[in-house]
């Protein structure tokens, strides 16, 4: 079977919605997490829910380039492999 | 990659065999291939992850190859190297099974339908029917391995895109793709124009069952809309169709890299994995900013989603490709509208569920 996913609660796709579509709130994210989440202080698990949205709009970010590396290779460009 | 352009098969609609791909005979010795890790390492020491994906010719005929990357990706960091291989799944013994598991290859097997649709283009150089072969092979898959597998149906005159994936969605099987063979219009097994007219159709019925399993909450099994919804939620123009020279190459089985495996070797060849990385690198990037969007391209409504298209692809299939593209990315845009107002749905088709 594939990899199973983590279970993403409302609020972290809250953020990866954001962090996809706003790419300044995603750099900030990424370098003042604490500015970016309006925030004081993060737990060690805060901060790992950071790290895993950021992860996660890569991933996005990959199979959006990857279009295509998708068609000619994982999908076949000829309809064949 | 291409570890050979050999195949086990003589399939009567094969692309690779008609486009005349690379020289028969070269195959990727162990040492090479082992080298390719290497290379790829070092010129893509910039990425954090590379997937070497197997094609060819069929890539099973090659197993020394095939071994000698998985043992040299097994010396690099963790998850720097994932595996996926395009095979037809009728050479396949033991050593196979172990080396798909040892890489935790993905794998895309080549199924088109019941063995009848099968076995009439899928048969072995001397005529032998394959498809029997082809669901022990997924069997054995399935109960030997934890490789994720995705089924690949090629629909042809007389075989429906509906009817490929109705069959598809019967197996046991992660993912399904089922696409028109690309071969130049005209050419037997060619849809005929009515039934492109309803392979068109059969898009959009696609796109529907997409919208009923994000309505769900489930990955759609049939992903190929994703990545131009998720273009459409991000925002953003496309750059061009695909990554080949910048973030995809493609490597011959004599080492000869290429910004894509199925671009003719004539027209782009960046370098060779034995010369040093940074030089093929640069010559990819070259030759992207060389690619220019063809003057059609620009008036076309499908462009910011589309990119100017395959440049492997429409060199054979011109116009007919656009038209199938332009479809695409249409029935993806009437998948984002649908999940506009609640775009979390979408980002089910990246896997966040
Ligand atoms: S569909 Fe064809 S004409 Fe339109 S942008 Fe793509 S390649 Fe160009």
């Amino acid at each position: 079977m594939e990899k199973k996913s983590p279970a993403y609660t409302k609020r972290q796709k809250d953020l990866i919605l954001r962090a996809l579509t706003d790419v300044e709130f995603r750099r900030l994210l990424a370098s003042d997490p604490l500015r970016a989440l309006g925030k004081s202080s993060l737990t060690p698990e805060g901060r790992k829910q950071v790290e895993l949205v950021l992860a996660t709009v890569k991933e996005v970010e990959a199979k959006i380039t990857n279009l295509a590396d998708q068609l000619l290779c994982l999908n076949g460009p000829c309809g064949i492999c | 990659m291409a570890t050979t352009w050999e195949c086990n098969l003589a399939c009567s609609y094969c692309f690779v065999r008609g486009q005349g791909l690379g020289a028969p005979g070269v195959r990727m010795t162990p040492g090479l291939a082992a080298r390719v890790v290497d290379a790829l390492d070092e010129g893509l020491a910039h990425v954090e992850s590379v997937c070497l994906h197997l094609y060819g010719g069929e890539p099973l005929t090659n197993l020394p190859a095939m071994r000698a990357m998985v043992e040299r990706a097994g010396i690099k960091r963790p998850g720097r190297f994932r595996f996926a291989i395009t095979t037809n799944g009728v050479a396949a013994g033991r050593e196979a099974f172990d080396l798909l598991e040892a890489g935790r290859f993905q794998v895309v097997l080549s199924i088109d339908g019941p063995a009848e649709v099968h076995d009439e283009c899928r048969r072995t150089p001397d005529g032998r029917p394959t498809h029997a072969a082809v669901l022990r092979f997924l069997e054995t898959l399935r109960t030997r391995t934890r490789c994720p597998v995705r089924g690949s149906a090629v629909v042809r005159s007389g075989w429906s895109l509906a009817q490929a994936d109705a069959y598809l969605r019967s197996l046991p099987i992660d993912l399904i793709k089922a696409q028109a063979v690309r071969l130049p219009p005209g050419s037997p097994y060619a849809l005929t124009p009515a039934e492109r007219l309803q392979y068109l159709a059969d898009l959009e019925e696609a796109g529907r069952r997409v919208i009923a399993d994000l309505e769900a909450g489930r990955p759609p099994r049939d992903d190929r809309f994703s990545s131009r919804v998720l273009q459409l939620l991000r925002g953003g123009a496309r750059a061009a169709f695909c990554g080949a020279g910048v973030t995809a190459f493609g490597i011959a089985p004599d080492g000869t890299v290429l910004p894509c495996v199925l671009v003719d070797p004539r027209r782009a060849r960046l370098g060779h994995v034995a010369g040093a990385p940074g030089e093929w690198v640069e010559a990819g990037l070259r030759w992207r900013s060389a690619q220019r969007p063809q003057p059609r391209c620009l008036s076309c409504s499908a462009f910011p989603l589309c990119g100017g298209g395959c440049p492997a692809v429409l060199p054979v299939c011109g116009d007919d490709e656009c038209e199938l593209v332009r479809k695409n990315c249409e029935v993806a845009r009437a998948v984002f509208e649908r999940f506009r107002a609640a775009p979390h749905a979408l980002l089910a088709l990246a896997g966040v569920v």
